[in-house]
């Protein structure tokens, strides 16, 4: 048998952290499972040298990864999902940089997600702007 | 690591005298001995190795496809993590910050874990091939978030404990050849079959296994303790949106509405948890526990989590010795 603190330490490993990642606002481990649905809804754009456009996130298909393309695809329009809402906040910075990449001429890029409750009320807003590498 | 049993005669310190201190860190000592001092049948060690890797087998990839249809199988085609088709530049989300895995070192993780998963079921170095599953699968996991579900977190997560745990002491391939051989060919040398067969392992490994469902029970309990869950909101919206169905849902909902369901889960959720914790009522709470994840199974999709669950809480089944609790 490990020693009386080592066994502790892994007592605490084994218990604790699925309440220290709800109580931080995590998904990776905290075992929250069902508890709500949320609707939510993305919108990329790029600012180019003749103006703003908009970047529908279907026309980055081919761009996605297998496991990211169900999740993201259906947030062109509203999308339902749990923690994957989570998820998809996480990435906005990723997304404009994504953006970045595929416009070489924009300036800059930004990534919006709006998430409310399924019935639509309690909306929030979540923007992550960009401005791209002069050089690429 | 020793994995020498503690007995309860080492257990039994003295817990009077000395300064506050002192009489605080024996009485730690003390329920750490009562926790984890004692031994259990080896065969649970062995049992709940081949229930993981059984489920880590079907669940990353779709070699079941011809004879079930499982809710994996609407997106991995062969091994999973396998299909990088994304053309470049591609969305890169790593969950761990700059985790990210070229086409072709992701190709041969998958086949490692593959391979890895094989052994583990065989029992062939079992606790380093866990270790190593684990770390594998955790590094696949971690380098796109997408990748990321409750239950192939709790699937590695379970293996890193497994591997702390005497899982090839029984079981295994290697001990089932010896026997075969020991039993047909027996020499002087070789060991008889019946001392391949090891009784009892300790018990510390398998409470800290057990430490982890507790938390895992509770932790999804205390998540659905709010308003709008107990009003049953977020059941309506997965019924709305074809994810809660079945005669099993149909026949809970017109019984106790959307409320009751949502409140009745929560709570058998702490229920379990609390009934697995005590000893007197271990083993129908792991009945009750199987029964509410295949009821859970019938009504919505949850991949491997029931049948992970399932074994997690086999932990609780078989009984110990030399420990009171």
């Amino acid at each position: 048998m490990p020693p009386r603190p080592v066994l502790a330490v892994l007592l605490v490993l084994a218990t604790l952290p699925p309440f220290v990642a709800q109580a931080s606002g995590s998904v990776v481990g905290s075992y929250t499972m069902f508890n709500r649905i949320e609707r939510y809804h993305v919108e990329l754009g790029v600012v180019l040298p003749e103006g703003e456009r908009r970047v529908l996130l279907r026309s980055l298909a081919q761009h996605l990864t297998h496991e990211s393309r169900p999740i993201l695809l259906p947030a062109d329009g509203y999308a339902m999902g749990a923690d994957q809402v989570d998820v998809v906040a996480e990435t906005l910075p990723a997304l404009a940089r994504l953006c970045c990449e595929l416009y070489p001429a924009a300036r800059a890029a930004h990534a919006r997600l709006v998430r409310a409750t399924a019935a639509g009320t309690h909306p929030r807003e979540q923007t992550s702007e960009l401005t791209c590498p002069p050089t690429r | 690591m020793p994995t020498d049993a503690l007995t309860r005669a080492d257990a039994a310190l003295p817990l009077a005298g000395g300064s506050r201190g002192e009489r605080a860190r024996r009485r730690m000592a003390h329920a750490l001995d009562w926790l984890f001092a004692g031994t259990v049948a080896s065969s649970v060690y062995g049992a709940m190795r081949i229930g993981i890797a059984g489920i880590f087998l079907v669940r990353h990839a779709d070699w079941l496809r011809p004879w079930v249809y499982l809710e994996h199988h609407r997106f991995v085609r062969g091994l999973m993590f396998m299909d990088t088709s994304a053309l470049a530049p591609r969305l890169r989300s790593p969950l761990v910050p700059f985790l990210t895995l070229g086409d072709t070192t992701t190709h041969v993780l998958v086949y490692v874990r593959t391979g890895l998963s094989l052994l583990l079921l065989l029992g062939v170095r079992a606790r380093i091939t866990a270790a190593l599953l684990a770390l594998v699968s955790y590094l696949l996991f971690a380098a796109d978030r997408y990748r990321y579900y409750h239950h192939l977190h709790l699937l590695y997560v379970t293996l890193f404990w497994l591997a702390l745990a005497p899982i090839g002491d029984s079981l295994t391939l290697t001990r089932g050849l010896a026997r075969l051989r020991a039993r047909f060919w027996p020499t002087a040398e070789q060991p008889t079959a019946v001392s391949l067969r090891r009784a009892s392992s300790p018990l510390w490994p398998l409470q800290l296994l057990r430490a982890q469902a507790l938390s895992v029970y509770v932790a999804a309990a205390v998540s659905k303790l709010d308003a709008s869950f107990l009003r049953g909101d977020a059941l309506r919206e997965l019924e709305t949106a074809w994810v809660l169905k079945g005669a099993v849902w149909e026949t809970a909902r017109d019984a106790l509405g959307y409320g009751g369901v949502a409140t009745f889960s929560a709570g058998t959720e702490l229920m379990i948890a609390l009934g697995l914790a005590v000893r007197p009522t271990r083993r129908v709470s792991v009945l009750l526990a199987w029964t509410f994840h295949a009821g859970i199974s019938l009504c919505m999709p949850v991949y491997s989590f029931g049948a992970q669950m399932a074994v997690l809480v086999f932990a609780f089944w078989p009984k110990t010795t030399s420990n009171p609790a």
